[in-house]
């Protein structure tokens, strides 16, 4: 801890310097100004542990190996140390092995609780059947099944069936 | 779009214009959600790009939303240094936002009770704010307006993570709800640590008025919840509600014990204010803040009018350094904006009746 200390974020010079107790164990980080204006006093905690996770540091349990940047965006744990913060969703996935540290330093619980938007998870979900309707249509051509065909043509077109397609076989 | 000052101050905003929403102690509620746009990168690593189709995507959506009615879409490059501080002054944008560039903006209701900045830290936060406490309301205004965006978006989310955000310190539900609380009671009796130390502990964040890192001029305090993941948006929001309500019960009961234990002490500290309200001529940033603070509790007491109040609250806003600034029309030195500012308080408290010191509760 010389005197040189530079800003945990951004690497220039620091002149806020902070040392919190956090479950008796003391936690310094050292930003400038305008890092602690934007970063606030949510993020010594956060970086602490992002940072100490990302370093492999001194968790017992030690991830493997050091992870690599994210194959779809490049973050890597250089640049989580130095912002507290993902570069993309598949980030999530990336920093699966650091990410339950994480969590666990910054949330009450691993698994969400409240609102899911459900008109996009029912926009998915018919995308999804959709995709299953046009595979299904093209085997039953293809198996030159013509009254399945047209059944499933129907219900793509978002109409009923006249018949559902398992009862005009029965 | 241009961006009119004068119109943006003057307008009936829900912050500096509604007299009836003002009441003791709370200022105003705000819940602002985080949320993330599937297929970019979030925007600390996105493209120019990116960030530009995230930024016409968003305001395609925003259009025709009920609560943004037909809403000032403004770019961050497009406003000059003056306009982005006015906007953090009225609380509409961050100074993080105010520093981005490409595809950045915000978008922003009539009343200037609802936003959504877009290409922040994440690539829309959007808020819902009104006076007073209205935990309940406000989120039933910003849960309609995500749901609204959400029909013309493909969010980031996750079953198990919920919405994902850049920080994993905002992920799950992205919700941060935030009441801004006049507490010159328990700043005077040297109760507030105590207070803060014991709202930490529950998981809570107390921070000062222009919130992370600002200070707690004019005894106003910011609370909110810091925990995003493995509680749902009513617990969120129950649990906040219910802390806030005991602060503020702690506030009037450090209040009534002040004037009894200390009558003469808080009587003179609002008297003091009155005066530098009524014939101060420098009042810089934070004295300001502290008249107003003592004039607002004054109301509280019944020394002063009720309507007082939201005037109170308007000019809470309206003495801040980029208002005053923009009532010159050329660049001010501090000291001339102090002198500004005085004459602005002035004239505004000008018809104030003097006070009347029987009404305080004894």
């Amino acid at each position: 801890m010389g005197k040189s200390q530079q800003c945990d974020l951004c690497g220039g010079p620091a002149t806020i310097h902070l040392t919190q107790i956090i479950d008796g164990e003391i936690r310094r980080t050292d930003l400038c100004e305008s890092c602690q204006a934007k970063a606030g006093a949510q993020v010594p905690g956060a970086l602490g542990e992002l940072a100490e996770a990302a370093a492999g540091g001194s968790h017992e349990e030690e991830p493997e190996a050091a992870l690599g940047p994210c194959p779809s965006c490049g973050c890597d744990t250089d640049a989580l140390r130095r912002t507290g913060r993902f570069g993309c969703l598949d980030c999530y996935e990336h920093f699966q092995p650091i990410l339950g540290g994480i969590l666990f330093a910054l949330q009450p619980g691993r698994i969400h609780e409240g609102k899911v938007p459900a008109a996009q998870l029912a926009r998915r979900e018919q995308a999804q059947r959709g995709e299953q309707l046009r595979k299904d249509l093209a085997r039953a051509i293809r198996e030159e099944r013509y009254e399945d065909a047209a059944a499933y043509r129907d219900l793509l077109q978002g109409g009923e069936p006249e018949e559902t397609v398992d009862g005009a076989r029965s | 779009m241009a961006l009119d000052l004068d119109q943006l101050i003057k307008a009936g905003s829900e912050l500096t214009h509604q007299p009836s929403s003002s009441v003791p102690v709370v200022l105003m509620t705000r819940i602002r959600l985080a949320r993330n746009i599937a297929g970019y990168p979030f925007p600390g690593f996105a493209s120019e790009e990116d960030r530009e189709n995230v930024f016409r995507q968003v305001v395609e959506a925003a259009r025709g939303q009920d609560l943004l009615g037909d809403p000032l879409v403004l770019r961050i490059a497009d406003l000059s240094e003056r306009e982005k501080r006015i906007l953090v002054e009225r609380h509409l944008i961050s100074r993080e936002l105010a520093e981005a560039e490409a595809g950045a903006g915000v978008i922003l209701n009539a009343d200037q009770s609802c936003s959504i900045m877009v290409n922040e830290e994440d690539h829309l936060r959007m808020q819902a704010m009104l006076a007073g406490f209205q935990l309940e309301k406000v989120w039933k205004r910003i849960d309609e307006l995500d749901s609204g965006l959400e029909g013309r978006l493909e969010y980031a989310f996750s079953p198990d993570l919920g919405y994902l955000t850049a920080c994993p310190s905002n992920v799950g539900t992205g919700l941060r709800a935030s009441v801004m609380m006049h507490l010159p009671g328990l700043v005077i009796a040297k109760s507030m640590e105590k207070v803060i130390r014991a709202v930490n502990q529950i998981g809570l964040v107390v921070r000062g008025w222009f919130g992370e890192g600002s200070d707690a001029s004019g005894s106003i305090f910011q609370i909110s919840n810091q925990q995003t993941l493995g509680e749902s948006e009513a617990a969120i929001l129950k649990r906040l509600g219910n802390v806030l309500k005991t602060v503020r019960k702690q506030e009037e009961n450090a209040r009534l014990r002040l004037l009894e234990s200390d009558r003469n002490r808080i009587l003179d500290r609002i008297g003091r204010a009155y005066g530098s309200l009524r014939h101060s001529h420098l009042l810089s940033s934070n004295e300001g803040m502290s008249v107003l603070s003592l004039i607002r509790m004054g109301v509280d007491f019944g020394i002063f009018p009720k309507e007082v109040r939201s005037r109170v609250d308007r000019l809470f806003i309206e003495t801040q350094p980029a208002h005053v600034q923009h009532l010159a029309s050329s660049e001010l030195e501090s000291a001339a904006r102090d002198s500004l500012r005085a004459n602005l308080l002035r004239e505004e408290f000008a018809s104030l009746p003097e006070p009347d010191w029987e009404k305080a509760p004894s």
